[in-house]
């Protein structure tokens, strides 16, 4: 008995020893998107969530790109990590961002903020290797990404008052300026209605972004006690050639953004991660 | 007792094989493009000193200092490690430069530096969030910049 606690003991050492290596991860985290039978949740508080894993990824403030966060107020942007889930039920996939932020930014006749948001990015073609992975800052020229934006003033109905792409209720009849982003967008064909707070867009670089015609994703968010919570999810596969393409197995990258109001964030002002990866079980 | 004499020295060689392995790991090489002619052997118009030996104050290193503090040390740290308060997020696909290292600033030229500076990484090969400079400083200030990078991290650029 004494042998087997000495054989024990001296096992546990040299492997404790050998265990305290540092590692280096520069590689990004591999977000799982869980399979799950039914539905897939759309409320980012239903408990389905407590079944997809949790990931922390870091963010940094975006400084590449002017205007770059180093204008601010405070120098840099608020948001240091954003928590993500993905569950996917082979037909639809859903992915929960949660961030800390303690105040909640989501009416825009407030003129001393702007709106909080938050965005999720794909490439538009999964690629078949890392040197083949766009840019993870809005893409490149040819390489371009899909990119999903939840804003905070289209969420308790305004969505449906507010043209596609525009800030206001009633704006523009052929084109619409965003004010609180600067950008100038082209209205969508006739006919072409928002189906939520989320905004399906493509860019190919800094200062592209162009809304989609054909809005495929949805998205639902709350903030409650200093969090925000927001779901997005779209079909796995939809008939857009200018859509993120999701497949079981399928392995590719995908990055973050987050804009709190209060510390007057806008368009490219935000909180920014480079490429992680998304893996659909 | 005889299992534990055969047992302990089959864990060891496990163990040392191994460390074996993680060693070959840590050899890093890191591959340096080749910068275009423009930069190729450019040298520091300010002084042809190492910068690793110029006094700390020197007015070149102070004006550099200064410059390197508001916008590089945010993601290479304020000693120069990479390891700044906005180098968290940016992990792929290479974190922020550490410069301290002996196979980054220390295995090129001041041209090479400067052209980083210039050009950043937002194209092919580096794809990084290093953001391009080229219309932000002067070239003076640039230099300056490049000899307060080398003189932070204590290093020599590399030898012609």
């Amino acid at each position: 008995m004494f042998k087997r606690i000495l054989l024990i003991g001296l096992i546990s050492i040299l492997v404790g020893i050998h265990g305290n290596v540092p590692t280096v991860n520069s590689q990004g985290l591999t977000v799982v998107s869980n399979l799950i039978k039914g539905d897939v949740p759309t409320d980012p508080r239903s408990p389905a969530w407590d079944k997809a894993e949790s990931n922390i990824i870091p963010l940094s403030s975006q400084i590449i790109a002017k205007p770059r966060t180093f204008v601010l107020p405070k120098g840099k942007s608020s948001v240091r990590e954003v928590n993500v889930k993905s569950l996917n039920n082979g037909k639809e996939i859903a992915f929960l961002l949660e961030w800390d932020d303690m105040t909640e930014n989501s009416v825009l006749d407030d003129t001393a903020v702007y709106r909080d948001a938050v965005a999720l990015e794909f490439p538009v073609e999964i690629p078949s290797r890392e040197a083949e992975n766009p840019y993870f800052g809005m893409g490149h020229e040819e390489v371009p990404v899909n990119i999903w934006q939840w804003k905070a003033d289209l969420e308790g109905g305004r969505d449906r008052v507010v043209p596609l792409g525009a800030s206001y209720p009633g704006e523009g009849l052929k084109y619409s300026v965003d004010w609180y982003q600067g950008r100038l967008y082209d209205l969508p064909a006739k006919g072409k209605e928002r189906k939520g707070p989320v905004e399906d867009l493509n860019a190919e670089r800094f200062g592209t972004l162009t809304l989609q015609d054909s809005q495929d994703v949805m998205g639902k968010g709350g903030w409650s006690g200093g969090k925000w919570k927001v779901v997005f999810w779209r079909s796995m596969i939809t008939r857009d050639k200018d859509d993120a393409k999701f497949k079981k197995g399928s392995i590719q990258p995908l990055a973050f953004a987050v804009w709190d109001g209060s510390n007057l964030e806008k368009d490219g002002q935000k909180s920014i991660s480079t490429w992680h990866e998304i893996k659909v079980e | 007792m005889k299992k534990l004499i055969l047992i302990i020295p089959l864990i060891i060689s496990l163990i040392a094989l191994s460390d074996l392995f993680a060693a070959e790991k840590k050899v890093k090489k890191v591959i340096h493009s080749t910068p275009p002619i423009d930069y190729a052997g450019l040298e520091n118009p300010l002084t042809q000193a190492d910068p690793k030996t110029l006094p700390d104050n020197d007015p070149n290193i102070l004006a550099g200092k200064r410059l390197y503090m508001a916008t590089c040390a945010a993601c290479h740290g304020i000693r120069g490690d990479g390891k700044g308060p906005e180098a968290d997020g940016f992990v792929t696909p290479v974190k922020p430069v550490n410069f301290i290292d002996p196979e980054t600033i220390a295995a090129v030229d001041q041209g090479y530096v400067l052209w980083r500076i210039d050009e950043g990484g937002q194209d092919e090969p580096f794809y990084s969030a290093m953001p391009f400079w080229k219309d932000d400083f002067t070239e003076t200030e640039k230099w300056q910049i490049i000899l307060y990078v080398y003189k932070n991290a204590g290093v020599s650029p590399k030898a012609k």
